[in-house]
């Protein structure tokens, strides 16, 4: 024979899978819900998609090219991290701040720690939370441009139709009337969203009148010391309602809400007076109508595009369309929104065989749990449908699929997979519930990831055949 | 009723359709036979004839070497030509016996017996005189395997068909042409335990003409099953398959006899018969040629000392040059560097590669992907072994398990880091084994 055989160890087959496939399949299964973010927001959303994308990839060129490392940009997993962290910008960021984030993940949290595999935290996440503490208005600032879906938002607040309320409410099936009466004190706060929260509106929807749908928009009156305007008032969809009401301002949220159709604690009349359940008190929206969350909508107009995210109409209790959720038709970051498509994406990879289906079931099935019990317990009129709600909204799909499935920074033992999973689940259930952003998903997905190398070590399994209570 | 098997395992393409219905044909051992010393597990054989002997085909050419070992026969007459180290599959010289045949064929009488009038010991006796070892390739001598220290406690006798090792299909066609001589080797080794020990033939499920033909073969006989186990590699590893069987868990420091069991190959138990019954001693197997290089893959009788050349002249030669040959399956075969290696009791196939399906996979870091741990039969963290082999840290190996290793290689195959976990681990698991016989 000219040629020599090879000879090596065994095996000497391979499966099909490996580091750059394993990527490949999570791009793929990304890019529905990052298409359909696209379609939404517009063309800008896409620039940050690709700004992140780049900037993570030639982070990682650089970074290598400088540490005299082989480059390792095929195996497409600085592309994951990139994509993640696009889909987690708000669509009308601007573009730098992506391009920071991306490099931040890649330089900071993965190869100052040693590149692929030993990041202790997941890298998009990591310059999510960066980012976030870095540039927390333009993070938390959901001011979408329209896509070419051009839809309309549905969103966000649907205080139903206020089953407890007394008859004054006169609801019209379409009247949408959207009667924010926010007070917020301090005028810088208002983009900040939830810092709304604090002030509380009583409203007695008594007036909603409105018999039109569509861009008649009535006036709403309100009595409101700290007026401002907004700053959109085009398309003012949303028919207003008007309110009235006394409102205090007192930012302490001991106001007292006779609302009777108070959105507020998800429709149930009385509302118990938490600081975040007993603001922006709407009336009934429907369809394009929305009550501005994040720009206190003082303004005669309310904009029909609200900028306020369906978890921070959720977190103070209010209800939002179910479905809009589902399918995205709603705000938040480019790629978070349709919890159909990343749920799609995350059981292809299920199917496929590379993500474990225990993390996200056990995630969102405890997050579930918790969250159908605390509904219960506030009185929310439908604990069930709050939760479903609650599981749609915000980053929780994204993270529950994409981001706690992370293998670097995620538990490698099935068990261990288990018990981070339910940690998750707390975390993010306390988060929400209790704290004072309206999003834990990240948070709680990080502080899990800082767990996940003592998890491992408690989950250690057992060989076969070894019984471990013998062992000394 | 779900298809019995273990936790983990791995699927890889098995190559079976290649050769599966080639029925067993003759092989032309060619002019030289080269038969080693170390064909099984224990002390090597010592040659008992010297360099220009005539020997018959049956003769004794080299007896066992110790309790765990087993004698070597010739399987053609001829001359001995000399008594020199060759190398085995591994690539390792060993001592061999070089005989050059005759062409003639002369056979030494053989002595048929009733192994209804034989007692326990001459049952025994026949299986160690015939040189009986394990023929799935571990090559652990047969006799000694089936006198357990307490036989009454042996209440199962799996014969080991599952031939999970893809491209192999030497188990199969002994399963569809010698039905009978199974059923005959496993009444006699039943007959050395007591009357509550069952005999199950376990053949995995992508083989349902062979289960249909055990099935009919063993029907009446009431101490015989039939078990039906999930395709799957490595079902047919001894411990998977005993937990499979049983639920049993056997470890590294225990022996299958210790949860009941005794595993012997299908083809071990068709030695087993031709000893004892027949008389005719442990010299032929049946041998697999296969892969995309192999012409016309098929199925060989082969005499035990054949260089695998003269398999692959029979055959026509290759398809075109091969980048790998494999004496093995491609799972646990070993790579050979030429092919100047004899068929051994325990060498069941030669798998040619046109391409070498590794040459141009490139390791990386691990992604702590878990997928090693997920196939690992043993319930082992392969990824973590390795770490801890790579730092050569005996200690920690051993209280992660890591003797716990059987080398299967599911975690090498499934790694998508492509991390060389099996051979490290291997490697380290050798080193912590000889640590310790140093010490003792």
């Amino acid at each position: 024979m000219e040629k020599k055989l090879h000879v090596s160890p065994s095996p000497h087959v391979r499966g099909r899978w490996s580091t750059s496939l394993v990527m490949l399949s999570v791009v793929c299964a990304l890019l529905p819900a990052c298409v359909y973010g696209v379609l939404n927001f517009g063309i800008h959303s896409l620039l940050v998609l690709l700004v992140s994308v780049a900037s993570a990839v030639c982070s990682e060129l650089v970074c290598e090219l400088i540490m005299r490392k082989k480059a390792t940009i095929a195996d497409l997993s600085a592309v994951v991290t990139g994509l993640l962290l696009g889909m987690n910008m708000p669509p009308a960021i601007p573009l730098w701040i992506p391009a920071i984030g991306s490099a931040f993940a890649i330089i900071v949290v993965k190869q100052l720690f040693g590149g692929l595999g030993q990041n202790f935290m997941n890298p998009a996440l990591a310059a999510r939370c960066f980012l976030v503490l870095a540039f927390s208005v333009e993070m938390t600032t959901f001011t979408p441009e329209n896509g070419i879906l051009k839809q309309n938002f549905q969103p966000v607040a649907v205080s139903e139709p206020a089953v407890e309320s007394e008859a004054e409410t006169s609801v019209t099936a379409d009247a949408a009337s959207t009667a924010t009466a926010q007070t917020e004190e301090k005028a810088e706060k208002t983009r900040s969203s939830d810092a709304a929260s604090g002030a509380t509106a009583e409203t007695e929807a008594k007036t909603s009148k409105s018999g039109k749908t569509s861009k008649s928009g009535k006036s709403a009156k309100k009595e409101d010391t700290a007026r401002k305007e907004t700053k959109k008032t085009d398309a003012a969809s949303g028919a207003t309602a008007q309110t009235e009401g006394k409102t205090d301002a007192a930012s302490g949220a001991t106001a007292e809400t006779e609302a009777k159709a108070d959105a507020a604690s998800g429709a149930t009349a009385e509302t118990e007076a938490k600081a975040d359940a007993a603001s922006g008190a709407t009336a009934q929206t429907e369809g394009k109508g929305t009550p501005a969350e994040d720009a206190p909508s003082e303004g005669t107009k309310v904009d029909a595009v609200s900028t306020a995210t369906p978890l921070a109409c959720l977190k103070k209790g209010q209800t939002v369309k179910l479905q809009a959720l589902f399918f995205g038709n709603t705000t938040g970051t480019v790629g978070e929104t349709s919890a159909f498509l990343i749920l799609l994406g995350g059981i292809f990879l299920i199917l496929i065989g590379v993500i474990d289906w225990k993390i996200p079931v056990f995630y969102l099935g405890s997050y579930a749990v918790l969250t159908l019990i605390t509904a219960a317990a506030r009185g929310y009129s439908d604990p069930l449908l709050f939760t479903a709600e609650a599981m749609c909204a915000g980053g929780l799909m994204l993270g529950a699929w994409f981001m706690a499935t992370d293998y670097v920074s995620s538990p490698i033992t099935g068990k261990g997979r288990i018990i981070f999973a339910l940690l998750l689940g707390l975390l993010t259930w306390l988060y929400r519930m209790f704290g004072t952003y309206k999003e834990g998903v990240s948070n709680a997905i990080i502080l899990a990831n800082c767990l996940t190398p003592l998890i491992d070590h408690f989950t250690r399994p057992t060989a076969f055949g070894i019984d471990r209570k013998k062992e000394v | 009723m779900g298809l019995l098997t273990f936790k983990g395992g791995v699927y890889p393409y098995d190559g079976k359709e290649l050769s599966a219905g080639k029925p067993i044909e003759k092989l032309d051992p060619g002019p030289e036979l080269v038969f080693l010393m170390s064909q099984h597990i224990g002390a090597p054989a010592k040659p008992a004839v010297e360099q220009g002997d005539r020997v018959l085909r049956g003769q004794m050419i080299a007896e066992a070497g110790g309790f765990v070992s087993a004698p070597v026969y010739s399987s053609v007459s001829g001359t001995v030509k000399a008594i020199e180290p060759r190398k085995n599959a591994m690539g390792r010289p060993t001592d061999a016996i070089i005989i050059e045949n005759d062409g003639k064929y002369e056979s030494v009488e053989f002595h048929p017996a009733d192994p209804e009038k034989l007692s326990r010991d001459q049952i025994l006796g026949r299986i160690r005189d015939a040189g009986v070892v394990g023929m799935g390739g571990a090559g652990f001598p047969t006799a000694v395997k089936l006198a357990p220290k307490d036989p009454s406690k042996i209440d199962h006798i799996l014969v080991n068909a599952s031939e999970c090792e893809p491209y192999l299909t030497s188990d199969y066609r002994c399963l569809m042409e010698e039905p009978e001589k199974i059923v005959a080797g496993l009444s006699v080794i039943l007959k050395l335990f007591g009357p509550s020990c069952k005999g199950i033939i376990c053949i995995e499920n992508n083989k349902p003409d062979a289960i249909e033909a055990m099935k009919k073969a063993t029907a009446g006989k009431d101490r015989i099953e039939v078990a039906v186990t999930k395709t799957k590699y490595p079902e047919g590893a001894e411990r998977s398959l005993i937990y499979a069987l049983t639920k049993r868990q056997v470890n590294s420091s225990m022996l299958p006899a210790d949860a009941g069991c005794v595993v012997d190959n299908v083809q071990t138990v068709i030695a087993v018969c031709e000893a004892v019954v027949e008389g005719k001693p442990c010299f032929e197997r049946v041998f697999t040629i296969s892969g995309d290089a192999a012409k016309d893959p098929k199925n060989f009788r082969v005499a035990v000392g054949t260089p695998y050349e003269k398999i692959v002249e029979a055959d026509g030669g290759f398809k075109a040059e091969p980048e790998k040959v494999i004496s093995g399956g491609p799972m646990m075969g070993f790579a050979l560097a030429d092919l100047d290696v004899p068929v051994t009791k325990t060498s069941g196939a030669l798998t040619c590669f046109l391409h070498d399906p590794i040459a141009d996979l490139d390791s990386g870091p691990c992604i702590r992907c878990g997928k090693c741990i997920e196939v690992c039969p043993q319930r082992l963290m392969p990824c973590r072994l390795l770490d801890i082999a790579l730092h050569n840290d005996m200690q920690k190996f051993e209280k992660a398990y890591g003797l716990e290793c059987v080398g299967c290689g599911c975690c090498s195959y499934n790694c998508p880091a492509r991390r060389p976990l099996a051979v490290n681990i291997n490697g380290m698991r050798g080193k912590v084994l000889a640590e310790r016989k140093k010490k003792k």
